[in-house]
């Protein structure tokens, strides 16, 4: 029996979705990021086309957050409680391809910063970094619809990833989006069906498929990664084999999910097998990243410099491998 | 012109009462409330007679009479003979319904077509062989030559009656033996009962013209029990009864009436309210035609594990806790005294057999009225919609079953709006192009609620008519003028106070919506993660059998478009009403019944959904309508393709 | 091919006799499909009922096993993606050891893998193996490290050794051992034998899929079974795509030459391209993995990715249950309850975490079982709790009296204040999602 390169047939695409808009396009972007494309699972060159690389994002706060990693803080110290200088580090200095500013202090109990505070502070990084930009909200949904609604306003034509949406609360954000012309993140918690149901529902309201990117829910390394690596493979599985609800982008946030658990902030001394915590902060998110690249994801929001660095490199290595296929 | 009863009978008119056929004679001019209260009625009224409560409602059938109109009442009911019985005077004879009773006797929701059409067609065997006989004896006169005891005699003369050499006889029949043997001249009748193939005299009485035996056929329901009674000699269904199963307000759900066991003296209330609910429906349907209770001497019950268990007062709570293990799944003859069931002390109950834990007598007792036991070629599948869902998918070869916990919403309980398919139910609703509801009332009365039929056609016709989202939201702008909202959140106006029997508007609110999604969702779930387990495709169903509680008309159409049941041929679904009181009717009639029940049981394969990795997944799928991946419901996808 | 459970129904005697401890041939059927019994179970199965199924029984990707006892077991798996069913045999991580280095170095790395103690919801987690290399020209050093290592250590050796003298007598050395020979040039005649009288599995090396086809042709013509595959590239694309080019002809086309464990030697930078590089090789399909370079905080995160990958997604992970402090709670801190399910104690600490407050929490044990199916099946209820909370000895360790639980299971409010005197149960949220809310908008202590 001769060997034959054993390939399946994708009856389905994943959706382009671009972020951004240049000048032309009636934002004030310098270039705009699509992701999507895709004709065969993530990285199978040999059986589809795969036009756009992932992304990685870059975040900072309108608040610094109470958990904030203290060996990330060795980096951000100077730029941390100004969110626009610290976007345009995060860009200039450690290559991040978009921003995502996360008005977490927005929220009642964290600040309770106005929707007028949170459009400034939008305004100052639109304009002191000219790569897209991804709006990040929290769960308050009385408070973020009302945020999100003032952000869109005055963020119009500039097509930011309001990032994001559920089931209970699409309604008010997405008819802001479509109405100042913006992309969203459909957000549902790691099941393929629920996804799914989102994205109907935006749909069945007119909301375009090229502006939707859904969020299956990150879990970070040894905190249910597993799950969201599942739900991801089955959501890529079924949108190429054709489900078009189910064709979409995917974002996670390797970032802001380990950040929070006691692997990125323990030290060794309390942890001895679990080695330097200035790495381990690194690492988990390299490991997080990079699993989930393997099961789909195209935009990801990481927050270690190092991490950036490392995965960015592996993106553009698989991608060198495109050639030859 | 004024008379009184006592001077002038001839002028008294006499008015019967609708069910209970009680016929009295009463003055012109009485009121028909009065007439209700001489008739010992216990009809109960708010406002005691003034005309405003409206709870005194009744439909007069036939004969005059004069009533003042009232604002509890509405006209266009009132034109088609409903009246305040206290604002009625009679000036006729007069048949006068009692609505407030028949609600709950709702012997027309039984008719079951296909049972009528499909007779000689399903795997039970229509044929009126019971368990019980009832041989007619005459004694030769005891004799110094035949001095044979009274029993022996009696053998004697069963023996060459019935070809058989050995009969037994109860205790408590010895004991008046002498007395009734002789009471009329050694003219008796002999009741026998057969068990492991003995006969057992249970009964002897003087012999007193035609008297026949009867027996009882009973669906123990989570939330609703059921209760025919049968002629013994011919088959005959003589009257039906239903009714809420009084345990309820230990616990809607299986589980729960579980966990209520584990109370000290838990398990001994619930075998008390199961037993008080069947004694009361026995006392119900024995009315009329009048039949006495000690004439009933066979019961054939039918009922989910628990809802047996309970009955017979066992233990239940190793059902539910790992692995599953019921206490019986077979249960032998048991005597209805060690029961307290009112019947015939010697009376014998016959329970249907479970399969396991989750998947009951009702389920086995059901595949009776389906062709599936004897179908060797087509695979069906056969569903059973109560509070717990119980599907079984096969044919004679091979059969293989599981559970869902379905909640009691299309029983008409957990449900605002919702009630049992009983008189003043909707069963029937559309929305028209303008928006107008129509909607068709049993009996046709002012809706009190819906029933099955009538929620899932409703939540169809929101769905399709677009005044519900796919996962069951009202839209505001569509539905706009019935927008409603209380403590509970939004609902739906179907009908306004002054047009339903209650007074109160007939809403349905979005967590109804959401509960009646999770219900259908529970049930379509099971049917895929059933049909998966053994990797067979929807399209391979040959034919599906549905049972259940739903009303005369399940809108077949509509349940598919909701998601309740797979996209398939229209022609391969069969509705069968309830068929595990039918079942349990059959398994009455025919011993054969019994056996062949009995032996499905043991070869039915059953599988635990609770320990399906993939139940949940499965699960949340279904929580949209009709699912959320529409391409299992191709027709619906036309539907709003066109 | 698998079969589904009506298909091995129909090659089954359909007499329900129970012979095989199973009530009907229906349920057998069942268990035959999912792998949970073996035909032989039936005294009557029929000669084609044998063939049919024998045929589909053979696993698609042979089990190799390196070292021990115990051994490492890789291999034998069944699906693409880990949701089909589950990965059944967990990557095995190597550590290189290099032979040029001085003795007291190559003690201390091997005493660095043998002393790590890392534990991670119930599981040790540890290195699998020890990769040797040659990479002097000094015979003398290779047989001394391959020594070092087999006196200092119980772990699987793979040796790779270009000599092949010198790999015999490593071979000799390691006689009982079950070790790997792992081969940089075409598989000759030489390496069969050594295999073969050794007992050795062969790591093969090719450059071209045709080149791997031939040599495990030949490996297999040749009586070898023991066979692990290594496809050379360094590109991490080339690497994934290969890799499941080659998994894929196993299960999907039962193309048998591919049918074995796949082998990678990653190549790093440093430690974070490593972990980058180990982990996207750990998710697709690589069944050994060696790592040039040890490094603790980049193996903790290793291991703990190929437990999560290697989790069976049909058995939850249960978590310990025990108290849980979140935040600093003091004794009049908050007490929430829930099951031990791991999602469901990922979630509802991370929301009471995302709250802001302290608090304990209390993950009882319902042995992994989410809240409802746990309540369900009885494991969740207000008996289990109460007694899970004496047994704790939870009265002593807190002052509150109040005690928050899932508003999925408001059923067992009741009976839960029954059996725990003296405590106030507070019918919380039915969603984690929903904690944070539900204790700004609830007096819970």
């Amino acid at each position: 029996m001769d060997f034959e390169t054993p390939k399946e047939n994708y009856s389905g695409k994943i959706i382009e979705v671009t972020i951004g808009a240049t000048p032309e396009e009636g934002g004030t972007r310098s270039h705009t990021i699509t992701i999507g494309g895709s004709t065969s699972p993530p990285f199978h060159f040999f059986e589809g086309k795969h036009p756009h690389p992932p992304r990685v994002a870059m975040e900072v706060f309108d608040k610094v957050p109470n958990k904030y990693p203290h060996s990330l803080m060795e980096y951000y110290r100077d730029v941390i409680e100004k969110p626009a200088d610290m976007a345009k580090k995060c860009v200039e200095q450690y290559g991040a391809e978009l921003i995502s500013v996360r008005l977490e202090g927005t929220h009642p109990e964290k600040g309770n910063k106005s929707a007028d505070e949170a459009a400034g502070i939008v305004r100052q990084i639109l304009e002191s970094v000219k790569v897209p930009v991804i709006i990040t909200g929290h769960s308050h949904f009385e408070k973020i619809n009302e945020v999100i609604k003032k952000v869109c306003e005055i963020t119009a034509g500039e097509n930011c990833l309001i990032n994001y949406v559920e089931t209970d609360n699409y309604k008010t954000i997405a008819a802001s989006c479509i109405a100042y012309n913006h992309t969203i993140v459909a957000q549902s918690p790691i099941d393929v069906n629920l996804g799914k149901q989102l994205n109907i529902l935006l749909t069945d309201m007119s909301f375009p498929a090229e502006r939707i990117v859904m969020d299956p829910l990150t879990s970070t390394l040894g905190y249910g990664l597993e799950y969201t690596y599942s739900i991801m493979e089955r959501i890529r599985n079924d949108g190429l084999a054709g489900d078009k609800m189910l064709a979409f982008p995917m974002l996670i946030n390797p970032g802001y999910e380990s950040a929070v658990v006691k692997e990125a902030r323990a030290s060794i001394e309390d942890n001895p097998d679990w080695g330097d915590q200035e790495l381990r902060c690194a690492y988990w998110e390299i490991a997080t990243a990079m699993s989930l690249l393997a099961s789909g994801a195209e935009l990801l929001i990481i927050y270690h410099p190092k991490a950036v660095e490392v995965v960015k490199n592996k993106i553009s290595e698989i991608f060198n491998s495109k050639k030859g296929s | 012109m004024h008379r009184t009863s006592s001077q002038d009978k001839k002028d008294n008119f006499e008015i019967e009462f609708f069910p209970f056929e009680i016929k009295i004679s009463v003055a012109p001019g009485t009121s028909i409330l009065n007439a209700i209260k001489n008739a010992q009625i216990p009809l109960k009224t708010t406002c005691g007679g003034k005309g405003t409560c409206g709870e005194c409602v009744v439909q007069v059938l036939s004969g005059k009479y004069k009533s003042k109109k009232s604002a509890a009442l509405a006209e266009r009911l009132a034109d088609k003979g409903y009246a305040l019985a206290c604002l009625t005077e009679i000036i006729d004879n007069c048949t006068v319904q009692l609505p407030q009773f028949h609600q709950l006797s709702i012997s027309n929701v039984f008719d079951s077509q296909f049972f009528d059409d499909h007779k000689k067609d399903i795997s039970g065997i229509y044929e009126v062989k019971p368990l019980v006989k009832k041989i007619d004896l005459q004694l030769p006169s005891p004799s110094l030559d035949d001095n044979y005891s009274d029993l022996k005699r009696i053998q004697r003369e069963l023996q060459r009656n019935l070809g058989v050499d050995f009969i037994h006889c109860e205790y408590s029949v010895l004991k008046r033996m002498a007395y009734e043997v002789r009471k009329n001249t050694g003219k008796i009748s002999v009741i026998l009962f057969k068990s492991a193939g003995t006969w057992t005299i249970i009964d002897v009485e003087p012999k007193t013209g035609k008297k026949n035996t009867y027996g009882l056929a009973c669906d123990i329901g989570t939330t609703s029990v059921a209760v025919h009674l049968v002629d013994l000699s011919n088959g005959k269904i003589l009257n039906t009864a239903s009714n809420y199963n009084q345990q309820i307000k230990c616990g809607e759900d299986i589980i729960s009436r579980i966990n209520y066991t584990q109370r000290p003296g838990g398990l001994q209330e619930l075998h008390t309210l199961i037993i008080m609910t069947i004694n009361n429906l026995v006392k119900k349907v024995t009315e009329s035609p009048q039949v006495s209770l000690s004439d009933i001497y066979y019961a054939s019950v039918s009922g989910n594990t628990t809802m047996i268990h309970l009955f017979l007062n066992l233990e239940p709570r190793h059902i539910r806790e790992e692995p599953y293990v019921p206490t019986l799944n077979q249960a032998p003859f048991i005597l209805s005294r060690d029961l307290g069931l009112k019947i015939n002390n010697e009376g014998r109950i016959h329970c249907a057999p479970s399969v396991g834990s989750y998947v009951g007598g009702d389920i086995t007792a059901g595949l009776l009225c389906t062709p599936i036991l004897s179908d060797s070629e087509r695979i069906s599948l056969f569903i059973d919609i109560g509070t717990n869902g119980e599907l079984v998918v096969g044919n004679r070869d091979w059969l293989m079953t599981c559970a869902c916990s379905a909640g009691p919403a299309f029983e008409g309980s957990g449900i605002k709006c919702g009630m049992p398919a009983t008189e003043g139910a909707i069963e029937q609703i559309k929305i028209k192009e303008e928006g107008n509801l129509e909607y068709r009332v049993i009996n046709g009365y002012r809706p009190k609620g819906l029933c099955g039929s009538g929620l899932i056609d409703l939540l169809a016709e929101l769905f399709v008519h677009g005044y519900i989202d796919r996962q069951g939201k009202l839209i505001l702008e569509k539905a706009k003028g019935r927008i409603v909202e209380d403590e509970t959140g939004l609902g739906f106006l179907l009908e306004q106070s002054q047009n339903c029997f209650w007074e109160r508007d007939l809403i349905i609110t979005e967590n109804d919506i959401a509960n009646l999604i999770r219900t259908k969702g529970a049930v379509f779930s099971a049917c895929s993660l059933l049909l998966k387990n053994i990797g067979l495709a929807f399209d391979k169903i040959d034919a599906l059998y549905i049972g259940g509680s739903f009303g005369q008309n399940l809108n077949i159409e509509n349940a598919v478009r909701i998601g309740l049941l797979p996209d398939l041929e229209r022609s391969k679904f069969h509705y069968l009403g309830n068929s595990s009181l039918l079942g349990a009717y059959l398994i009455l009639l025919s011993d054969k019944n019994r056996t062949l029940v009995n032996e499905t049981s043991e070869k039915m394969t059953y599988i635990e959904l609770n320990t399906e990795p993939s139940y949940m997944s499965e699960f949340t799928g279904a929580l949209f309508l009709p699912h959320t991946d529409m391409e299992l419901f191709p027709s619906v996808k036309q539907l709003f393709a066109s | 091919m698998a079969l589904s459970g009506l298909d091995i129904f129909k090659l089954l005697p359909k007499t329900n006799c129970g012979d095989c401890g199973v009530p009907t041939c229906m349920a057998f059927a069942l268990k035959l499909a999912q792998k949970k019994a073996e035909l032989s179970e039936c005294p009557h199965a029929s000669e084609k009922a044998k063939a049919t199924l024998g045929a589909a029984s053979e696993p698609p990707i042979r089990l190799v096993k390196i070292g021990g006892p115990p051994s490492l077991e890789i291999g034998n798996e069944t699906v693409m993606f880990r949701h089909e069913k589950t990965f059944f045999h967990p990557t095995g991580i190597a550590i290189q050891l290099l032979c040029s280095k001085e003795e007291k170095k190559l003690l201390k790395e091997i005493e660095n893998v043998e002393s790590y103690k890392a534990e991670r919801v119930g599981e040790e987690l540890n290195a699998d193996l020890f990769f040797i290399s040659q990479d002097s020209a000094d015979r003398d050093s290779f047989l001394k490290t391959v020594n070092i290592t087999k006196q200092n250590s119980t772990k699987g050796i793979i040796l790779d050794c270009s000599d092949t003298e010198n790999l015999k007598i490593s071979l000799e050395v390691l006689k009982d051992d079950r070790p790997a020979i792992f081969l940089r040039e075409k598989l000759t005649d030489e390496y069969v034998k050594l295999a073969k009288t050794s007992d050795s599995s062969l790591i093969i090396t090719a450059d071209s899929f045709e080149d791997l086809q031939s040599q495990s042709e030949y490996a297999k013509s040749s009586g070898l079974n023991n066979i692990i595959l290594n496809m050379n590239s360094q590109n991490l694309g080339y690497q994934l795509q290969n890799s499941t080019i080659l998994r894929r002809s196993a299960l999907k086309k039962y193309f048998k030459p591919f049918g074995f464990p796949l082998f990678t030697f990653i190549q790093a930078e440093d430690s974070y391209d490593l972990l980058a590089k180990a982990s996207l090789n750990l998710c697709k399909y690589s069944s050994i993995i060696v790592l040039p370079k040890y490094d603790k905080a980049m193996l903790y995160a290793l291991f703990t990715l190929r437990q999560n990958i290697y989790t069976d997604p049909q058995k939850p992970i249960q978590v310990d249950p025990k108290v849980y402090q979140i935040g600093e709670p003091t004794p009049d801190s908050p007490v929430f309850v829930t099951t031990n399910f791991s999602l469901t104690y990922f979630m509802v600490s991370g929301e009471i975490e995302n709250s802001g407050i302290s608090a304990h929490l209390i993950i009882a044990d319902a042995e992994g079982q989410s809240v409802l199916t746990a309540w369900a099946a009885g494991k969740f209820t207000g008996e289990t709790i109460a007694k899970f909370i004496k047994e704790i000895n939870l009265e002593q360790n807190v002052r509150t009296r109040k005690i928050v639980i899932p508003g999925l299971v408001a059923q067992i409010s009741g009976d839960l204040e029954e059996k725990l005197p003296g405590w106030e149960v507070i019918v919380g949220c039915q969603e984690a999602s929903d904690i944070p809310a539900f204790i700004k908008s609830v007096r819970i202590t």
